[in-house]
């Protein structure tokens, strides 16, 4: 009993329980019953298993495999579950990841560690812009880079790693940070491990980005960036200190919905460049006494981090050029993303540098007196982060008539897809306390569906609207501005059902329903046939075998999960633990 | 001495901790939106 006491105390179980505390602390009222529907982050019950989710819709691959992945799960696991599961799996992961880095450092700088990880400008935007998936590989980060450690050293641990890589690869630019960061640190020379080993696993890694880039690669549309888009969603100064500075403080992020009002504050740039300050002396401690390649090259990927999230401010039209030319640029575009390894490399090397300063003071109360405040002080200066940022994040129940919209549109058998209406990207719902959701319409039905592509952005040069990547529904987009009536839609662009969602801007107008045949109506939703036979929109025989490629890339994931489980298993019977990381 | 030093900090901060998130929360909730020179997704206008 004493020992387990201690061991929450002092132990492991501290920097667990801490980690535990404060992922407690932000996600409480999103572990109440029902979804969080915050801009980007869209759940359902049950999400079918439909091409664009592969990333054959008619737009660019961009949650993808994402989508794939959670439609899988939910075949048997409920969506509300399996989204509380992701959104306490990031803070806890990148809490307890970073601790564990920590653990020859001594108990309060791990503690700090926790604190930084979780309670940073960087996770609170991109949680509130419910980007939930590259949060996921910013909370592996701190794990692959232990895995990078032991395999370097140990020869051990590959599949580990490559698993880290595929749960932080569900979208594309998650993918390729991932790549990135594993890649110069594996086929570094390394004295006690095989390069062949080490190239085949960067190989495979590379490989977990397939679902992804081959979709993107048979799409029309490059995947470059109209050059408006490129200032729109460019990093923006949080305060009067200009964009250096928020972005050495970890925000910045483009929607300024989503940014906490104690951004705003003169508290957050100070601790931002002291934490910085701290990290580079933390840095420098980490590398003189690991000799860590892979921590190296976290600092370098920083650097080059925090020149592609300043590019647009620094290079203005030189960037706007490249990003709206070179094919496949267009991930750079929203470019406080890119703060990530900053903020991973603030969160695990700040503790080590005020550690190197506090052991010089001598009286040990001041010591302990200094080691809570570090590990407080960042929870002090961004206090509305707590409870869901102050409530916007928050579960709520879909009304019944979602649950009904599914069930009877499971059962036509008309063929068709179904088009939504408004034509427009994002939803204000009373359910939802009107904060703004992407439409979840696409995720609720058990058939394609078409929604506007195009996004509606305030700037101080007015309302500007980014064009799409979806060229038919840029064909019903002119069809609609013109208020010609639905159903005189061509066949060839395969709509057969509307639905529309009465109470959300911008309402579609009498004259556009004219001629359709209305088959349900419940609450908010009603559900139209369109007469003329739709032409039905099937994969190609490529695009199947990209599926298929799919199915078995995950089928060999679990494979080789289950056995590293075997393999795990035999060698914990035969030999002890591998340190992770030395401190000295 | 120590024993007083502990203490008397460990309140300070509590304090200053306490009233930064009680200003944090109130002000959060009261604060504007969207200051006018940074973009923001426009609900149902396109």
């Amino acid at each position: 009993m004493g020992r387990r006491l201690r061991m929450w105390s002092t132990g492991p179980g501290l920097v667990v329980g801490w980690a535990a505390l404060l992922t407690l602390v932000i996600s409480w009222p999103m572990l109440r019953s029902g979804y969080v529907l915050s801009y980007d982050m869209v759940a359902v019950p049950r999400q079918s298993l439909l091409p664009e989710f592969f990333g054959f819709g008619a737009g660019l691959p961009r949650a993808v495999p994402q989508d794939a992945v959670f439609a899988l799960v939910t075949q048997v696991v409920a969506g509300e579950w399996l989204q509380k599961l992701m959104l306490l799996a990031i803070l806890l992961l990148a809490g307890i990841g970073v601790g564990r880095l920590l653990s020859g450092f001594g108990r309060p700088w791990q503690l700090m560690g926790v604190t930084l990880a979780i309670w940073n400008p960087f996770v609170a935007e991109r949680l509130v812009i419910g980007h939930w998936s590259l949060l996921l590989a910013y909370s592996v980060l701190p794990w692959m880079l232990a895995a990078l450690v032991k395999i370097r050293s140990t020869d051990r641990g590959y599949i580990g790693l490559i698993w880290l890589a595929a749960t932080g690869s569900l979208v594309p630019s998650a993918g390729i940070l991932v790549t990135l960061l594993v890649t110069v640190p594996l086929l570094w020379p390394a004295a006690h491990t095989p390069f062949l080993r080490r190239m085949l696993t960067v190989l495979c890694i590379w490989l977990l980005n397939l679902p992804w880039v081959l979709p993107a690669l048979m799409h029309p549309d490059s995947g470059t960036s109209a050059a408006e888009s490129v200032a729109v969603f460019s990093l923006r100064s949080q305060g009067p200190w200009g964009e250096l500075v928020t972005a050495l403080s970890l925000g910045g992020i483009w929607n300024s919905e989503v940014t906490l009002a104690s951004r705003s504050w003169w508290t957050a740039p100070v601790i931002g460049l002291v934490l910085c300050a701290l990290a580079a002396i933390g840095a420098q401690r980490w590398l003189r006494r690991a000799h860590d390649v892979s921590m190296a090259w976290l600092w370098i990927l920083s650097g080059i981090g925090l020149c592609i999230a300043l590019a647009p401010v620094w290079f203005g039209s030189a960037w706007t050029q490249v990003v709206g030319s070179v094919p496949g640029a267009g991930i750079l575009r929203d470019s406080s993303k890119w703060l990530i390894y900053l903020a991973m490399a603030v969160a695990i090397c700040a503790p080590v540098g005020v550690r190197y300063l506090v052991r010089r003071l001598e009286d040990p109360a001041t010591r302990r007196a200094f080691a809570v405040l570090v590990i407080i002080v960042p929870i002090a200066a961004m206090p509305d982060f707590v409870w869901g940022a102050t409530g916007r994040l928050s579960a709520v129940h879909y009304p019944a008539q979602w649950t009904q919209l599914r069930e009877v549109m499971a059962v036509q058998s008309a063929p068709g897809d179904v088009l939504v209406l408004p034509w427009s990207a994002f939803r204000q719902y009373e359910f939802n306390d009107r904060r703004t959701v992407l439409d979840p319409a696409p995720r609720w039905l058990p058939r394609p569906s078409l929604a506007v592509s195009d996004l509606a952005v305030a700037t101080d040069d007015g309302v500007i609207v980014l064009p799409g990547d979806n060229r038919r529904a840029g064909e019903i987009s002119d069809w609609i501005a013109t208020e010609r009536p639905l159903s005189g839609l061509p066949p060839s662009l395969g709509i057969g059902w509307v639905l529309v969602e009465s109470g959300q801007r911008p309402e579609p107008s009498p004259a556009s329903l004219v001629g359709l045949q209305q088959t349900w109506a419940e609450g908010d939703l009603r559900l139209y046939r369109v007469d003329s036979v739709a032409t039905t929109m099937t994969l190609t025989a490529g695009e199947r075998v990209v599926v298929a490629l799919d199915a078995v890339l995950f089928g060999a994931l679990w494979v080789a999960l289950a056995a590293a489980g075997v393999l795990r298993w035999r060698r914990s019977h035969s030999k002890g633990r591998d340190p992770v990381v030395s401190s000295g | 001495m120590n024993l007083i030093l502990g203490p008397i900090i460990a309140a300070v901060v509590g304090a200053i901790v306490a009233g930064g998130a009680a200003f944090g929360i109130v002000s959060s909730q009261t604060a504007v939106p969207s200051p006018v020179d940074a973009p923001f997704v426009v609900y149902g206008t396109n």
